[in-house]
């Protein structure tokens, strides 16, 4: 797990109160009790402050899994850093 | 400090102590006055010398004194003013005792908000017992709620009444008896009846109302006057759909008695209701364009005219609370990011939201699908709202919410 991964699973499970070892790359979002809209707003704002980058709307809605959560983050971290280097 | 705190009564200690509760009055009268051993666990009782109070309130500073009783001299209220000159007590709960009052209540009194005067000449520890233990249930019913006015009339609700109360359809202007069959479409018809049953989801809305709101009576007066103007949507639908011979089952208004989860911060919860309510009115106003029918027509005016003024009064109980604080507009902000970005499965509305055992969410669909562009009608006036509530013209879609709340981020 990168720094990146390590600081979205950190930010996600602060913000919906599960305890680290509960957070698994296959664990469906819907089915943390606390991940209701206005909370996963929460988490990809957060998110989004900690990396500079922004979540599109369809994902803010649209993601399945912890895992594809984190995978989206790391690939707009990815092109943050990039454009930033240029 | 001059404060004698003489009896803790059944409190093991002053850091236990849930409520205060003062003696005031000359050194001389203090001692004789008969409240000791009365069994309210957790109240602390201070006897304090009038002249001292001023300073003794000083070192209450941020606790809460429930109850002053003030052994008063003849037409002496000095430790009333002492205390009504201080906003922070407001809410403290005032008895006077007095030796053969003239009134039970004077106006000079009630200018300090007295709850009642008691004959000192004729003091019992039972009566006074009984009149500070009335104090203590008096402070707790006035409760904290920070909107809640001095004065029954300048109340929010009693402020916007008269528009509302003025601007009431009468069933007068109906006429069951002149509708036109031939004139409506299956379509039609189906909509009315998922308006119907779509309208029984307010019910479970006023509930919630009533216990989010348990601590006041502002909103909820309203709440009560909104929940009987929604429930004369479904009953006039229903009784459209009954003179044409279709009958809506009882079972749908029971879907929809659960009460939905009550939220977490009432400007979010309004929120929710100013979206819902204007995506309605536009519902309302796109149908009553499109029938032929005129008696339908003019019920589906008339409702969406409604939901236009519930929006309107949602938005004032809402700004109220957002320019007291910024944590009700980002709450508020949130609320609308959700239910306006969010349409991959339709828009979202509260009847269908929470009672996916109905066939709400299905009929918003059907709703939808009859007449796709009404709900960006709505929402560019959720935004217009939105927009005088935070005092920010720059706010003009669901992407400028986003970006108003990214930079809320602590």
């Amino acid at each position: 797990m990168n720094d990146v991964s390590r600081e979205v699973y950190r930010i996600v499970g602060e913000t919906l109160r599960v305890p680290p070892g509960e957070l698994r790359p296959d664990l469906p979002i819907r089915a943390i009790p606390n991940a209701e809209s206005i909370k996963m707003l929460t988490v990809i704002l957060k998110v989004e402050k900690q990396f500079d980058v922004e979540i599109p709307d369809e994902a803010t809605f649209g993601i399945e899994t912890v895992g594809q959560f984190d995978e989206l983050v790391q690939m707009l971290a990815a092109e943050r850093a990039a454009a930033n280097a240029r | 400090m001059k404060t004698e705190r003489a009896y803790a009564v059944a409190s093991p200690s002053p850091e236990r102590a849930v409520h205060r509760v003062a003696i005031v009055g000359p050194r001389r009268e203090l001692d004789g006055v008969p409240l000791a051993e009365a069994p309210w666990p957790g109240v602390l009782v201070d006897r304090v010398v009038d002249e001292a109070f001023d300073t003794y309130l000083d070192g209450l500073g941020g606790e809460t004194l429930a109850v002053v009783v003030v052994v008063a001299e003849a037409g002496d209220r000095g430790p009333l003013r002492v205390l009504r000159s201080r906003p922070e007590r407001l809410r403290t709960r005032a008895y006077v005792l007095a030796r053969a009052p003239a009134r039970l209540l004077s106006p000079v009194e009630d200018d300090w908000d007295v709850e009642g005067i008691v004959d000192l000449d004729r003091l019992t520890p039972e009566a006074l017992a009984h009149a500070v233990e009335n104090g203590l249930r008096a402070y707790r019913a006035l409760g904290t709620n920070p909107l809640i006015p001095e004065y029954y009339l300048d109340a929010t609700y009693n402020r916007i009444f008269d528009w509302f109360e003025t601007t009431k359809w009468d069933w007068r202007e109906l006429d069951l008896s002149q509708i036109r069959r031939d004139l409506l479409t299956e379509p039609e018809i189906d909509i009315l009846q998922e308006s119907a049953i779509i309208e029984f989801g307010t019910l479970p809305g006023a509930h919630n109302f009533l216990r989010e709101w348990a601590d006041e009576y502002s909103f909820s007066s309203w709440a009560l006057s909104w929940g009987a103007e929604e429930a004369r949507h479904s009953l006039v639908q229903c009784r459209y759909l009954h003179e044409i011979g279709i009958e809506v089952r009882a079972k749908h208004a029971l879907y929809k008695r659960e009460p939905y989860p009550i939220g977490e911060n009432r400007a979010a919860t309004l929120m929710m209701n100013i979206i819902s309510e204007s995506r309605a009115a536009e519902y309302y106003k796109t149908l009553a364009r499109l029938t032929r029918e005129p008696v339908l027509r003019t019920i589906w005016r008339l409702l969406g005219r409604d939901e236009s003024r519930h929006a309107r009064a949602f938005f004032v109980f809402c700004k109220e609370l957002v320019d007291r604080a910024e944590e009700n507009a980002v709450a508020a902000v949130q609320m609308a990011y959700v239910w306006l970005a969010d349409r991959r499965r339709g828009v979202k509305h509260p009847a269908g939201l929470f009672y996916p055992h109905s066939s709400s969410t299905s009929g918003l669909r059907q709703i939808e699908r009859y007449a796709p562009v009404m709900t960006d009608v709505a929402d560019r006036k959720v935004l217009a709202m939105i927009r005088n509530l935070l005092d920010d013209e720059s706010v003009q879609s669901v992407g400028d919410l986003k970006a108003y709340l990214r930079s809320k981020v602590a």
